[in-house]
């Protein structure tokens, strides 16, 4: 089976950084983006499985950009990720689109699991 | 009214700060994981141990811890300054504190927030958490719509009796109408504050907003407001 393609999209960079590589050690093709508008050009060049997203980035936020994402690829799935994942967040995240809704900090596992069941796999 | 803003705006910029705290104990999380993913690898896979790049996230870490350890210590400050309705403090260190804690919505505005601060400060007394509160909502005015990269600089001069704090490159596009809603509320806080807008977006300097207020209020002056003040349970 080939390597689940990732896009990790998150304003913080270092923690891009130690996530895509921590992915890339367990099998995962694993790339990162700082800003949705980075993200969107991303996902239009290659094909990704899953796309984990920060909810609040600078410019366009996490909502606008699964949206935006959906428009060129529908079937893509994106996992909200966020420092609360009240009801209010999560409801507004699947409304927009979202797979699921993960809180921070994430355990390694759980992410894996979570990018698998999004994934199908 | 006032009563129950200044309570939002202390509880929402609490709020906001332990988000960012949450942020650097996410990153935290991760390059310490990192690193014991790769100490893993060296033990089970007979990979050699990369002791750079070790080294390298060991000083990624404590550049994290430092960055959490000053929003603490502004969040600390912060909620100090609601201790006394009144008190003396420097505006100087005081206008620092409102600029950190409007790095993160200046950063999610697009906008690069820079300090333009003279050498000479002078010494205010006023309620501190009432004065933070207008010069934030002048920066929050000042910020507008995310839809280009800009730049808003805080700074003040002194004034004959007083001091007038100004925020500049204010975007002349924003909407109206919430610029109305603000603004109703800051010529209010202002004057509570013992102060006047004198100028906010005018038609012939839409970028600027100046505030100006008094060394004193003319009440009886409060306790002098200190740094990183302990409270009576040591916390």
């Amino acid at each position: 089976m080939r390597s689940l393609r990732v896009l990790i999209v998150d304003d913080e960079q270092e923690l891009v950084g130690a996530l895509v590589e921590r992915l890339d050690m367990r099998g995962v093709d694993a790339h990162g983006a700082h800003d949705g508008a980075t993200a969107l050009e991303m996902v239009e060049q290659r094909d990704f499985d899953v796309v984990l997203l920060d909810l609040k980035m600078p410019g366009m936020g996490g909502l606008e950009v699964i949206g935006r994402m959906h428009e060129r690829r529908p079937e893509l799935q994106i996992i909200l990720l966020t420092g609360h994942c009240d009801a209010e967040n999560t409801v507004k995240g699947k409304a927009a689109g979202a797979f699921d809704c993960l809180v921070k900090p994430v355990d390694i596992d759980t992410l894996l699991s979570m990018l698998n069941k999004a994934a199908g796999r | 009214m006032l009563w129950e803003r200044g309570l939002q705006f202390l509880g929402g910029q609490t709020a906001a700060q332990c988000h960012e705290i949450t942020n650097v104990l996410n990153t935290i999380n991760e390059m310490v994981g990192l690193m014991g993913d790769l100490l893993w690898s060296a033990q089970h896979r007979a990979m050699d141990l990369d002791v750079e790049r070790l080294a390298e996230l060991t000083q990624k870490v404590s550049a994290q811890v430092q960055r959490g350890d000053q929003i603490v210590r502004a969040v600390n400050l912060f909620g100090h300054s609601a201790d006394t309705p009144r008190a003396v403090f420097d505006l100087r260190s005081l206008l620092e504190q409102v600029a950190f804690m409007a790095q993160r919505p200046a950063n999610l505005a697009r906008v690069t927030l820079k300090t333009a601060f003279p050498q000479e400060s002078i010494s205010l007394e006023n309620s501190p958490l009432g004065f933070q509160q207008a010069v934030f909502i002048a920066l929050q005015i000042a910020l507008g719509a995310a839809d280009k990269e800009r730049q808003v600089s805080l700074g003040y001069a002194l004034a004959d009796g007083g001091v007038e704090v100004h925020v500049t490159g204010a975007d002349p596009l924003r909407d109206r109408t919430r610029v109305e809603q603000d603004e109703r509320f800051l010529r209010h806080l202002v004057h509570a504050l013992g102060g006047r807008v004198l100028t906010l977006m005018e038609p012939d300097d839409p970028n600027r907003i100046t505030l100006a207020f008094p060394k004193h209020t003319g009440e009886k002056p409060g306790r002098p407001l200190t740094a990183a003040r302990e409270d009576s349970n040591g916390s």
